[in-house]
């Protein structure tokens, strides 16, 4: 009988390496999980910044209209399509808002904000055309800002896609990826900004 | 890009530099103590030890210094990293009154988000004409980038977007935090060159002081200080040394990252090659404006000593000092490989955005097409015209900001030579009507000319003050406008001083610019324009702000007069530059500062004077204002009105307790008639600045932009700006 009992340090020992195969893999998953819900709320951060910018572009434009109107009588028109795509792209920003991870919804803004993005792009190309408005000192700081929100949203899609990259690589990677699909991480769909032809256009600015 | 990667090679970079340094300054500390040793023997023989613990004063205080010196900066810098912009004289950016800061503000913003960072704070140095940006900062979320004027107004919004990108990369892959290090720790080495000269000085002082015991110290003292500032300057090229072999390849690096954040390489690319171009420029715009060509070296050998330590911070380096001591690589090389090949430089030319704020005149022109002589771009109008035809100003003035008055002035098409004034003016009216037919002056009743010649100098007039308050918007065009307020049309351009090359260049146009303005109209907007340009000014550096005063003070002296409004003028510019200690009422005066009865007779005779009230009235005033105040009513008149007089009533009235300043103002004030001069109000404006107390609402005058105004200001333009002292002023 003796002989056949496990020694003290032998028991031990494998108690301890099989305590090591299971904490082990357990250690990995948490650090993995971790890591995987931190890339996850980089990219969540990624997308709001996002908003923050169209959300401010969304805010200038009426300004924008609003300096162009006392001008611009006889282009009801295109005032008129700025404010219409303007509140298609805020609609659809707001739906897209509640669902950062639903492709459709951020295909729809996309295509909302290109349409903002023509509108914007024609109503410069008429104040072009009228120098006493291209002088309007209002419109000249409007103008900076718009500008300038154009390259935060640039920036901040440039900004996100890195992030996107970053989450999906965690995703998708070997033993990550069991982690992943263990506790449901979906990878994310990167934005297309230069999708459709509208975008593809820089919106005509040389005040 | 691997910015892991590359912040980690940065470390490693910040671990062999630390080496370097201790190399440098143990070189420096055996240095001063061989040297000494040496001396020691050449002075008392090769046989005589020097005293105990001779090595190791030599030893404990050299490092002590260098260590000390380090430590205490790197302390500094690490609190706030802004202290290296001020140190440099820059100014946070107005992102309110100035489009150009603006724009600088929002393109951080961007940058900021697409590298990832918090915004690094923003500072202008706004009197640098040069293209150039620097950043610094501890910690990578709360750096401060500078940048030079000359960068705002020359470089378009995306090549300022290659700069700041560049910037922003070296703020993300921890150059900066190394760069700023690095500043830190060459103040350590620089501080034994600075120690040794101070201990020179201070030998010299002693030696002129006659006092034995000074004497005696002053020639160990001498031969210390020269053993080591000399060490100390070896000690400060070894910093400049390693601050070069530090920077040069990031830097290469930082322009390709820049790059990738901006998705395009003719921002930096552009920037780069107008850094290139812009000497050229500077020199011919020198020349234009009759003023001593820019020279670069002889700037940065006048610059504060700071910049040294900052010169691996900057866009681009200094410039060529040898080879082993460029912070930067060679411009032809960074341009070579954003583009893949050489680029001729760019010449940059002001912005038009920067260019719509100057007080440009329309392009017009009359001048041009009339054969007359005067140059039209730089282009001061000529000023004895200017006072005699407001038409013709009007003409010069309505830019193309005008809606209202048809200024068809350029299809004027006169006969050979200069058409006399008057002609030009009455038959400018005529061109809304129809195109004349070339060579032809069209004339037209002397009424009708007359009539359209006023309503068109009314907005000519509006045009050329909303010129003037553009001006305020930055510090070269407010300090500019200074000048011209205060000066007079025919004088000599004055001297500026150190740091004010921008307004010197805008000077002259905006002394044009103040002569469109008819006198009755410039006297009621000189106040409101004083107070926009000295508001922009009061943030610039202290020397800058004393070196403006020092050019102001030279315009007043030109003519070895002082007016009344001169005086106000630059007392205001004195209170408001916060150039001297302001009494705070909380502090005792000396007896002889208070405000006593005699004050107060000064100050109501003064205001009697420019207001045109009789004695008698101003007496009875003062003696109601001394009862009022409570003081003790001594002496009779006020004696004879002269500087020094009311300077010290002014000095007074800051003691008064704070509750009597409004009553004092409101006595004044009651003193007014409706219309009162303009002499008058400012005055009181001014008293009310200097004793801290609000200003009351003055009776309001009876002044307008209308023709009477016009008319009664162009008659009697400089005549009635009473003199108050002459030459021994």
């Amino acid at each position: 009988m003796r002989l056949f009992a496990p020694r003290e340090s032998e028991m031990s020992a494998g108690l301890l390496s099989l305590l090591l195969l299971v904490a082990v893999p357990l250690v990995w998953v948490a650090l993995a999980y971790n890591r995987l819900v931190g890339l996850r709320n980089a990219l969540r951060n990624g997308f709001a910044q996002i908003d923050v910018q169209l959300k401010r572009r969304h805010d200038l434009v009426p300004g924008l209209v609003d300096v162009a109107r006392a001008y611009l009588t006889h282009e009801r028109q295109t005032l008129e399509s700025v404010v219409a795509a303007r509140q298609g792209a805020a609609s659809a920003r707001a739906s897209a808002a509640a669902r950062w991870s639903d492709a459709q919804a951020i295909e729809k803004l996309d295509a909302a904000e290109s349409v903002l993005s023509g509108a914007v792009g024609r109503l410069f190309a008429v104040v072009e055309a009228h120098p006493e408005l291209k002088a309007d000192a209002t419109l000249e700081r409007l103008t900076e800002e718009l500008v300038s929100t154009e390259n935060r949203i640039g920036f901040a899609r440039q900004a996100y896609n890195d992030s996107v990259t970053d989450y999906n690589n965690g995703v998708e990677r070997f033993p990550e990826n069991l982690v992943a699909s263990a506790f449901a991480f979906k990878p994310a769909t990167l934005l297309h900004s230069t999708r459709s032809v509208a975008e593809r256009e820089p919106v005509a600015v040389t005040l | 890009m691997n910015f892991a990667r590359q912040q980690e090679q940065a470390e490693r970079t910040a671990r062999r530099l630390i080496w370097l340094h201790a190399f440098a300054s143990t070189a420096v500390v055996i240095g001063v103590d061989a040297i000494a040793t040496l001396v020691w023997h050449l002075l008392f023989g090769a046989a005589v030890d020097p005293p105990h613990g001779f090595h190791l004063v030599n030893v404990g205080g050299v490092l002590a210094l260098i260590v000390g010196g380090a430590v205490l900066e790197t302390a500094r810098l690490r609190e706030d990293g802004a202290l290296i912009a001020r140190r440099l004289g820059a100014v946070p950016v107005d992102t309110i009154g100035d489009p150009l800061h603006r724009r600088l503000q929002n393109l951080l913003e961007e940058l900021a988000i697409a590298a990832r960072i918090g915004v690094p704070r923003a500072f202008v140095l706004e009197d640098e004409p040069m293209i150039n940006a620097l950043t610094a900062g501890m910690d990578r979320n709360r750096s401060v980038v500078v940048v030079t004027r000359g960068a705002l107004v020359r470089l378009t919004r995306d090549e300022l977007q290659g700069v700041l990108a560049h910037e922003v990369s070296h703020i993300v892959n921890g150059d900066v935090r190394l760069n700023t290090r690095l500043v830190g720790m060459n103040h350590g080495l620089q501080w034994v060159g600075l120690f040794g000269r101070s201990m020179l000085s201070r030998a010299v002082k002693g030696a002129a002081s006659m006092r034995v015991l000074e004497m005696a110290m002053a020639v160990p003292l001498a031969v210390m200080g020269v053993i080591v500032s000399v060490v100390g300057a070896i000690g400060e090229l070894g910093a400049l040394a390693i601050q070069a072999g530090v920077g040069r390849q990031r830097e290469y690096f930082a322009d390709a990252q820049a790059v990738a954040f901006t998705r395009q390489r003719d921002g930096l690319g552009g920037a780069l090659r107008k850094v290139a171009g812009l000497p050229a420029v500077l020199a011919r715009e020198a020349t234009a404006a009759g003023s001593a060509p820019h020279d670069p070296r002889a700037a940065a050998a006048r610059r504060h000593p700071y910049w040294q330590n900052v010169a691996h911070l900057l866009l681009v380096g200094r410039v060529a000092s040898g080879r082993w001591f460029e912070t930067h690589p060679p411009l032809r090389d960074r341009v070579h490989r954003l583009y893949g090949r050489d680029m001729a430089p760019i010449e940059p030319a002001v912005l038009k955005d920067a260019e719509r704020r100057e007080p440009e005149l329309p392009a017009l022109s009359l001048a041009v097409s009339a054969g007359a002589a005067f140059d039209d771009d730089e282009a001061p109008m000529p000023e004895p015209m200017a006072g005699r035809m407001p038409g013709l100003a009007s003409a010069r003035f309505a830019g193309s900001r005008d809606r209202t008055a048809p200024i068809a002035l350029a299809r004027l098409r006169a006969a050979d030579g200069p058409a006399p004034a008057a002609l030009w003016a009455d038959t400018m009216p005529a061109f809304g009507e129809g195109a004349p037919a070339p060579g032809e002056v069209v004339a037209v009743t002397q009424v009708d000319g007359a009539a359209r010649s006023c309503a068109a100098s009314e907005s000519a007039i509006a045009a050329a003050a909303d010129r003037l308050v553009q001006a305020t918007r930055e510090p070269a065009g407010a300090a500019a406008l200074v000048a011209a307020l205060i000066g007079t049309p025919g004088q000599p351009a004055p001297r500026w001083g150190e740091g004010w090359e921008c307004a010197a260049q805008r000077h002259g146009a905006l002394r044009a610019a103040v002569a469109a303005v008819p006198g009755e109209t410039l006297r009621a907007l000189r106040w409101p324009l004083m107070e926009l340009a000295v508001a922009r000014l009061q943030p610039m550096s202290r020397p800058a702000r004393e070196s403006l005063l020092a050019t102001v003070r030279g315009i007043v002296d030109q003519d070895a007069r002082l007016t009344l409004p001169e005086w106000i003028y630059v007392a205001l510019l004195r209170l408001r530059l916060r150039l001297e200690p302001r009494p705070t009422g909380l502090r005792r005066a000396a007896p002889g500062d208070l405000l006593d009865a005699r004050g107060i007779r000064v100050l109501f005779a003064l205001v009697a004077h420019c207001a045109h009230v009789s004695e008698a009235k101003a007496d009875r005033a003062a003696n109601a204002a001394i009862r009022t105040l409570d003081l003790a009513p001594i002496g009779g008149s006020a004696g004879p009105l002269t500087i020094e007089s009311l300077e010290q009533a002014m000095r007074g009235a800051t003691h008064l307790p704070p509750l009597a300043r409004p009553l004092l103002v409101r006595q004044l004030v009651s003193l007014l008639p409706a219309d009162a001069g303009h002499e008058a109000r400012d005055f009181l404006r001014l008293l009310c600045v200097a004793i801290d107390c609000p200003p009351p609402r003055l009776p309001p005058h009876g002044f307008g932009w209308g023709a009477t105004g016009t008319a009664r200001g162009v008659s009697s333009d400089d005549q009635d700006d009473e003199v108050l002292a002459s030459a021994d002023v």
